[in-house]
């Protein structure tokens, strides 16, 4: 049970994180998931002050704005600095990710929050904190994710047809009226509260390849975007399955085993699609 | 006493390469590169030290070394074999090279290895630990990277504005790209243990863009300014981290390179509408 409650709640992360990481990926914005990642640590931190608990939904809170605030951060610098988007991107995400590191340290006494923490997650204690209802207990951290996936679910839905248009065609999409600042920010809101949701469980550098691997393994493979979602999931499932196996088999960080083993995926469909493709084309 | 002053000269000097590196990461358009390398050493020094546990700093540099370049090696796979774009090469490349080293580290640690505490000081930096041993590496490395710098100033800015004069004058890209790389896995590696992996990022980034941003026609002063940004910030970390003293160098250099640069680009504006 314990096994499932850990799979069950990190693949429902992986879910939206790919989801989100489709569109990333033809916005050619992936770095930008690293740069959220890294600097939702203040947001945590600061979260844990506020409440004095660990209070999830008030983490997801802050922690969302504070990587709203470095997409916000690096497009006011690109604005002054043109064409440096990665220098934009750079300047502002280690800003906040050292900010937040000196608070780490600086209140390591109220928050029990430390570095490890930051690099591993939280994955293998999900079991172990629980609420109940009735007589039935619940990890908290599977409420915590089955919310992000019905947020990002329900928003995807809305937003699908947009986010769709700003991602292959924002000349198009601005000359019919489709505001591009206000879905790009929308979906850098998802992206973030994903991240910070992922970051808890993952650790801070996971976080990108939960959002990466499965629609860049997709994109090898697929030949429309709608196709290239089906796989992203399956992919983004089977991943953390294996993942999580593999880490109980090796004694390992659960977190970087489900990376390897997306990285394995990535690897094995690039070379087998390549020899396949050249032997029937 | 005498430890701030070895820090300090220490910092000094990495941070001296890594202005240097910086100016030519920005003006390529690279400097997430930076980024990418420095988390690709990773399994390198993990390896090193599950092949030779003791620590020994030039095993584990070569190690890191290694690594860096498998990291680099791997982009330029994926740029070949598949049609997916710049920043998603990095973003993979990152993840997986960083997993891999956080996993044989984690792996380390079940071994129940004596020795294996200061492995993570490679992950945040531990400027404090710095020895003597550690400075005469980074002055080397300095010397290294000005050096060259020095002596291929020249090639190094025809391959970063002008692929095809650089070719048509006789000069090989490849190799000056080469140069800039080995200048660069060499400030990381041996900037790592002091300042991190995401600090190395922006030690090479912030002082470099501003430098870039703030003088766009003179390379010589574009080079000075970065220093002196650099050197600014590491000294006033190294002091705020002298002053609370719980709290690592690393972060509080990053967070006044930071700040210099968010007010000299917030003044900017300024003195664009005087104009």
């Amino acid at each position: 049970m314990q096994d499932f409650w850990i799979i069950i709640s990190v693949a429902f992360i992986g879910i939206s994180a790919s989801l989100l990481g489709a569109f990333l990926l033809f916005r050619k914005m992936t770095m930008l998931t690293d740069a959220i990642a890294h600097s939702i640590l203040p947001g945590i931190v600061i979260a844990y002050l506020l409440s004095g608990t660990k209070n999830i939904l008030l983490t997801l809170v802050v922690a969302t704005l504070f990587g709203v605030l470095t997409s916000f951060l690096a497009s006011w610098i690109e604005k002054k600095i043109p064409s440096r988007q990665d220098a934009a991107t750079g300047i502002s995400f280690t800003f906040l990710f050292a900010l937040g590191i000196i608070m780490v340290t600086l209140f390591a006494e109220q928050t029990d929050l430390d570095q490890e923490c930051v690099l591993f997650g939280e994955m293998l204690y999900i079991p172990f904190d629980t609420l109940l209802f009735n007589t039935l207990e619940i990890p908290r951290a599977f409420l915590m994710s089955l919310l992000v996936l019905v947020v990002v679910f329900t928003f995807t839905r809305i937003a699908y047809r947009y986010l769709f248009f700003i991602t292959f065609d924002s000349i198009f999409s601005a000359s019919i009226g489709i505001s591009i600042t206000l879905w790009h920010y929308v979906h850098v809101t998802l992206v973030s509260l994903v991240s910070v949701a992922s970051f808890e469980l993952l650790g801070s550098v996971l976080v990108i390849a939960m959002f990466v691997f499965p629609p860049a393994t997709a994109f090898l493979i697929s030949r429309n975007f709608f196709t290239l979602l089906l796989y992203t999931l399956f992919i983004s499932v089977i991943s953390v399955i294996l993942g999580y196996y593999f880490s109980v088999w090796q004694l390992s960080s659960a977190a970087a085993s489900i990376v390897l083993v997306q990285g394995v995926i990535f690897s094995g469909t690039l070379i087998l699609h390549r020899n396949l493709y050249q032997k029937t084309s | 006493m005498s430890n701030f002053w070895i820090v300090l000269i220490g910092a000094l000097l990495i941070g001296g390469s890594t202005s240097i590196v910086g100016v030519w990461l920005v003006l390529r358009r690279e400097s997430l590169k930076g980024d990418v390398l420095a988390h690709g050493v990773l399994p390198g020094i993990a390896i090193a030290f599950l092949l030779y546990p003791s620590k020994n700093i030039l095993f584990m540099l070569s190690g890191a070394s290694i690594s860096a370049l498998v990291a680099l090696q791997t982009m330029n796979l994926l740029q070949k074999y598949t049609k997916l774009k710049l920043d998603t090469q990095m973003a993979l490349v990152l993840s997986f090279f960083f997993a891999l080293g956080l996993w044989l580290l984690v792996k380390i640690q079940f071994l129940g290895n004596s020795s294996k505490s200061g492995l993570e000081s490679f992950i945040f930096g531990k400027m404090a630990s710095m020895l003597p041993k550690d400075i005469f590496n980074a002055f080397l490395v300095f010397i290294l990277v000005a050096s060259i710098n020095f002596l291929y100033k020249k090639r190094l800015f025809w391959a970063t504005f002008d692929e095809n004069f650089t070719k048509s004058i006789g000069i090989s890209v490849v190799f000056t790209k080469n140069l800039l790389t080995i200048m660069t896995v060499a400030t990381i590696v041996v900037g790592l243990q002091a300042v991190g992996i995401v600090m190395m990022a922006a030690m090479l980034v912030t002082p470099a863009a501003v430098a870039t941003f703030m003088i766009k026609n003179n390379l010589n002063k574009i080079f000075i300014v970065s220093g002196l940004i650099s050197m600014i910030s590491i000294f006033l970390g190294t002091l705020l981290s002298y002053f609370f003293p719980k709290t690592p160098t690393g972060p509080w250099v990053v967070v006044i390179c930071s700040l210099i640069a968010f007010i000299v680009i917030f003044l900017s504006k300024n003195i664009k509408r005087e104009k």
